[in-house]
């Protein structure tokens, strides 16, 4: 494999060890604001195709590579599904990056880094945000499928999203939807489950157990988050928008009702139970006001909405669900007509953030 | 799915012995011979052993650390990447990898408690600017699979858990060698059970036969460690600094 002299830039195809230069491609325009850094449209010079850039922060950074840049990394490494994005490489910029002040910080890496995506036209809020849009139910049922089969691979293969809302979902024009963004994401392993941050997943998709403030937790937790945004594309708009986390639990509970030993045993000795129990009690009332949904889509929301994570659906069960059996069936992603779209008149909240 | 060893980066990764055996140019060029360039190594994943007690961290984060170090001089020259540098820098590495994070500061105050030798004092700007060196030199492969899970499950499954003290140490010991770089971590944990069943005078041919391992990898696996800790008896400072100074990297 030809190596770039010394000084040259390597443009050619990616070489046998190390990154090649992000003067590799050039950037289009900014697409988004990622958890870590910016996210940029760009063309691949040598051949034109369209990619993601998504640049890693490394200012602030005492600490060398972000880890959460490492854990991103090491996860998207694994996996490998039609329904996760993929990390086509990742490029160096080498130059010395300055501070406002010009000065070069000596405890600080000084180039910069990105991770190269294949680009994706869409996110799932963009698209339904759309004035007018509507989706139909094979869309819906398509969607909630290749979610649904992209979240088990990630469970299958001990990793944990935390962060699944519409804007992490990305769709192309085809109709293909991929997970993204595992800037939160973690492995878990089964046997040794314990201690993980409760301060994950963004609040409207936060499940009651990450809220009453566990920190043993699993796949159950995305399970939640999947079965919110199921509501929000059946009903239109999110369906539980809480300002605070003392809100959102409350949000939780007048749909879901008050948990308790009966509904949720081992619910009194997670931390903060006895600081959130509602005073009064609650009745569940997901079938009530949900009942314009069709019967099979509220038995799974319904199984997906579960407060006690133990109880509620797994992602492979929820694939096997009669909802995505039952006509009208899931459509075929390729005879999707609402992406007919320019890719510059694209439809994206904020990709990758 | 990459959940196991199988499809894993490690395994597509995996070198053969005479790959892994290479001693750079610009290091032969210093007139490092290949057991000068085994033994840096190996005093390199003790430096990092000792580094680790140190800042208190999990075995599987040494494990991993060493396994950077190795894979970083099948690529990289000891010359352009001095060791001891790179080995605390892994340590720092795999400490993020493996969820138990130390600090840089905290990283660099052991090392200059650990060696009085000035040739090992490195600052904290050194470690972060080798730490991209280091990310750049694995791919951005950080994944690392080890042979405590394998064994574990191995003794458990053997009805052996009686060995668990014995074999464990025996598989710590093979981060020494390159053995990680060159076979699978179940080969290698059936390598230690073996060693560690013929020392205990234990029968398991039936429980190996039972495995439908290829019991010729396995044999040849323990001979290796075996010869390995023969070979350790006449081992002694004077040759390990004598080896890092042909390199002649700090002034």
């Amino acid at each position: 494999m030809a190596v770039a002299a010394p000084g040259q830039l390597n443009l050619d195809e990616s070489p046998a060890w190390g990154s090649r230069s992000v003067d590799c491609f050039e950037k289009l325009e900014q697409i988004g604001e990622g958890t870590y850094g910016q996210v940029f449209m760009a063309r691949e010079i040598r051949t034109g195709e369209i990619v993601a850039l998504k640049k890693i922060r490394m200012d602030n950074e005492r600490e060398g590579f972000p880890i959460t840049a490492i854990r991103e990394i090491k996860i998207l490494k694994k996996l490998h599904h039609d329904n996760v994005i993929k990390l086509k490489e990742i490029v160096t910029s080498p130059g010395p990056e300055r501070d406002d002040h010009g000065k070069i910080d000596g405890n600080k890496y000084k180039g910069s880094i990105y991770m190269v995506f294949e680009y994706m036209d869409h996110d799932l809020t963009g698209l339904s945000d759309r004035p007018g849009m509507r989706f139909t139910v094979p869309q819906i049922k398509c969607y909630m499928r290749q979610l649904l089969t992209g979240l088990h691979y990630c469970h299958v293969n001990q990793v944990l999203h935390r962060d699944i809302k519409g804007s992490n979902l990305l769709i192309d024009n085809e109709g293909n939807l991929k997970l993204a963004d595992f800037g939160l994401a973690r492995s878990f392993s089964n046997d040794h489950n314990g201690n993980l941050t409760n301060r994950v997943i963004t609040l409207w998709y936060r499940p009651p157990e990450l809220l009453l403030g566990t920190t043993k937790y699993g796949p159950a937790v995305d399970m939640w988050s999947v079965g919110c945004i199921f509501a929000e594309l059946l009903h239109g708009k999110p369906i539980l928008p809480g300002k605070n986390e003392p809100e959102q639990l409350n949000k939780i509970f007048e749909l879901c009702g008050a948990p308790d030993e009966v509904n949720w045993p081992g619910v009194s000795k997670i931390p903060w139970y006895n600081n959130f129990k509602p005073s009064r009690p609650m009745k569940r009332r997901v079938r009530e006001t949900y009942k314009h949904f069709d019967r099979h889509a509220l038995e799974l929301l319904e199984r997906m909405l579960t407060l006690d994570p133990s109880q509620r659906i797994s992602a492979k069960d929820a694939l096997d669900a009669e909802y995505f059996w039952t006509d009208p069936l899931p459509c075929d992603p390729k005879r999707f007509d609402i992406h007919e779209f320019s890719i510059y008149a694209s439809s994206r909240s904020c990709m990758e953030g | 799915m990459a959940a196991n060893f199988w499809a894993s980066s490690h395994y597509k990764q995996l070198m053969e012995q005479e790959e892994v055996d290479v001693v750079h140019s610009p290091d032969k060029e210093k007139g490092l011979t290949l057991d000068e360039f085994k033994l840096i190594k190996m005093h390199m994943a003790n430096y990092i052993a000792k580094l680790a007690q140190s800042v208190k961290v999990r075995q599987r984060v040494v494990a991993t650390a060493v396994t950077y170090m190795r894979r970083v001089y099948t690529r990289k020259s000891m010359s352009e990447y001095d060791p001891r540098l790179v080995a605390p820098t892994c340590l720092y590495l795999a400490s993020k990898a493996e969820e138990s994070t130390v600090q840089a500061r905290l990283l660099v105050f052991y090392i200059k408690k650990q060696y009085n030798d000035e040739k090992y004092r490195y600052e904290i700007k050194d470690i972060l600017e080798m730490e991209m060196k280091i990310l750049e030199a694995l791919n951005y492969y950080l994944v690392v699979y080890h042979p405590y899970r394998p064994l574990s499950q191995l003794l458990q499954d053997a009805g052996m858990t009686e060995m668990t003290q014995l074999s464990w140490g025996l598989v710590n010991d093979t981060y020494k060698m390159d053995l990680i770089l060159i076979y699978s971590p179940y080969m290698i944990a059936l390598a230690c059970i073996y060693i560690a069943t013929v020392l205990k005078e234990k029968d398991t041919t039936a429980w190996f036969e039972e495995l439908r391992v290829d019991m010729n990898v396995v044999k040849n696996i323990s001979m290796e460690i075996l010869d390995f800790y023969d070979s350790q008896k006449i081992l002694n400072e004077e040759r390990i600094s004598a080896a890092i100074n042909k390199l002649a990297l700090k002034p």
